[in-house]
């Protein structure tokens, strides 16, 4: 009989000169905010799609003394932030937390966790679709021309044609927004509840996009405006009159849930980890 | 197999590359990384900010060019060849300058007019240039002061180098004056601090 191969991986998954390239490509990101470095985009265990870009980045930053907080979509016991947590802790040492503000490095799928990030955070966000104009143009070359000429005069018709047609920008999720000044990003889709915290923020947040290819940062304390006509001011999403069923918090951002059986709605906490640590508070308090 | 004193190219490469991101999204910040650098062979024929920069981001998909006037310069360059796999080149088309010791005024001002900025549309093909300075402080006591703002400065921050001749802030000024093209600094002394100056950092100095 043959003996049992064993697979052994390199630290962190990823070989060397893969982590390398990855960081290069990070370094020139956060040099250049909002623009979209391309890099190679390693194929990973999980498909394209399912969070690569953000992994990638994840792995190339992580080491023993660290400690990771998956999320998706605010849910850190979702399959898919699960996986990605098994895999990480399978080929580092790092611990794993659900508590934000234990984190050094917090990857993430559509949300930003209520707690402000801190100086030595930083979060990573997993990004389907990393290009703001694709929307307004189909050719990846042409894209990348109206950035550098920053010609954004089809994204804001864009919006105007949204206000036209509907009374007001009908975007919710991947709201896009102006970094530095310079470049229009999308933000990855977070609710446009989230997209304030990236402006002048403390902690860094770095994009991956893994499908496409593209790596894009905003530094802290860096401006992030979202697009808004003087007249149409941007709007974030709010919750008058409703609150967590489970902790009962009536700032946080809610998911509406409906029971199955009974039809009936609820709203309870998006941000899970947040959440616990809210409703254990209150148990105490009583 | 493990040695304490061996620089690792998984472990210290990461260390180092944490301190690096943190000093380039947060420009003028100083990181310590004296303890990697204690890592670096006695026998390496550069610095050992050098040697440790070198082995965290070259590989054989870019290019560097190193200039020290020391005369094991020819042994650094082919030793940081061997190591990394990366080749050495001309200023033009280096992705990493390696300033190893100070050059004189007109040789920064042919460095930097030939290093690369990048275009309009790919901003990221141009070069980082990593500069080794005698001393670098959180205040403006050393010789060339500097008042940073911009993206990842909360209102300004203060830098001063000694070592460093202000000729580099000039050229870095002419270079960098159409944004998002320019080039990239990363400064570090021989105690063995980093800090960085990316192309969105605007710095005031006294002696420019």
């Amino acid at each position: 009989m043959q003996a049992k191969l064993k697979q052994t991986y390199n630290y962190a998954f990823l070989d060397e000169g893969s982590k390398k390239e990855i960081r290069r490509a990070t370094l020139k990101a956060v040099a250049i905010p909002g623009y979209q470095v391309p890099f190679a985009s390693r194929e990973m265990p999980i498909g394209r799609g399912w969070g690569t870009g953000g992994l990638q980045l994840t792995l190339s930053l992580i080491g023993d003394h660290d400690c990771l907080k998956v999320i998706d979509q605010g849910n850190d016991d979702s399959v898919n932030a699960i996986s990605i947590k098994k895999l990480v802790q399978s080929c580092t040492q790092v611990k794993i937390t659900t508590d934000s503000e234990r984190a050094t490095l917090i990857q993430t799928r559509h949300r930003i966790p209520e707690v402000p990030i801190r100086a030595d955070q930083i979060l990573v966000f997993q990004v389907p679709l990393p290009e703001p104009l694709r929307m307004v143009e189909a050719k990846e070359r042409k894209t990348k021309q109206l950035h550098a000429e920053m010609d954004y005069s089809g994204i804001w018709l864009r919006l105007y044609e949204d206000i036209v047609k509907w009374g007001k920008v009908s975007i919710g999720a991947d709201y896009p927004a102006l970094a530095h000044k310079r470049y229009i990003f999308a933000p990855s889709p977070i609710p446009r509840y989230d997209l304030p915290k990236l402006h002048q923020a403390d902690g860094l947040f770095l994009f991956g996009a893994g499908r496409e290819k593209k790596i894009y940062a905003i530094p802290p304390h860096t401006d992030v405006e979202p697009l808004a006509f003087e007249d149409y001011p941007f709007e974030v999403e709010h919750f008058d009159g409703c609150s967590c069923r489970r902790c009962g918090s009536t700032d946080t951002f809610l998911d509406e849930l409906y029971d199955e059986t009974s039809g009936e709605k609820f709203y309870q906490c998006s941000d899970t980890g947040n959440c616990q640590k809210r409703q254990e508070m209150r148990q105490a308090d009583l | 197999m493990t040695n304490a004193n061996h620089f690792q190219p998984v472990h210290d490469t990461r260390n180092l590359y944490r301190h690096l991101l943190d000093s380039m999204a947060r420009p003028g910040k100083i990181n310590d990384i004296a303890e990697l650098f204690h890592h670096v062979p006695e026998t390496c024929p550069c610095s050992a900010g050098s040697y440790a920069l070198a082995h965290t981001l070259l590989d054989h998909q870019v290019r560097f060019h190193f200039y020290s006037q020391d005369l094991h310069a020819p042994d650094a360059e082919r030793s940081i060849e061997w190591t990394t796999g990366s080749h050495h080149t001309t200023p033009v088309d280096a992705d990493y300058l390696f300033i190893d010791t100070a050059p004189e005024t007109d040789e920064i001002r042919a460095i930097m007019q030939n290093v690369r900025i990048g275009t309009l549309a790919e901003p990221e093909k141009s070069a980082t240039i990593i500069l080794h300075v005698r001393k670098l402080s959180g205040s403006d006591n050393l010789d060339v002061p500097m008042l940073l703002h911009g993206p990842g400065v909360n209102g300004w921050h203060l830098l001063s180098a000694e070592g460093m001749d202000a000729e580099w802030l000039r050229m870095r000024a002419v270079r960098n004056r159409e944004y998002p093209t320019g080039c990239d600094f990363i400064l570090f002394d021989d105690e063995g601090q980093i800090a960085a100056l990316p192309r969105t950092t605007l710095i005031e100095s006294g002696v420019i």
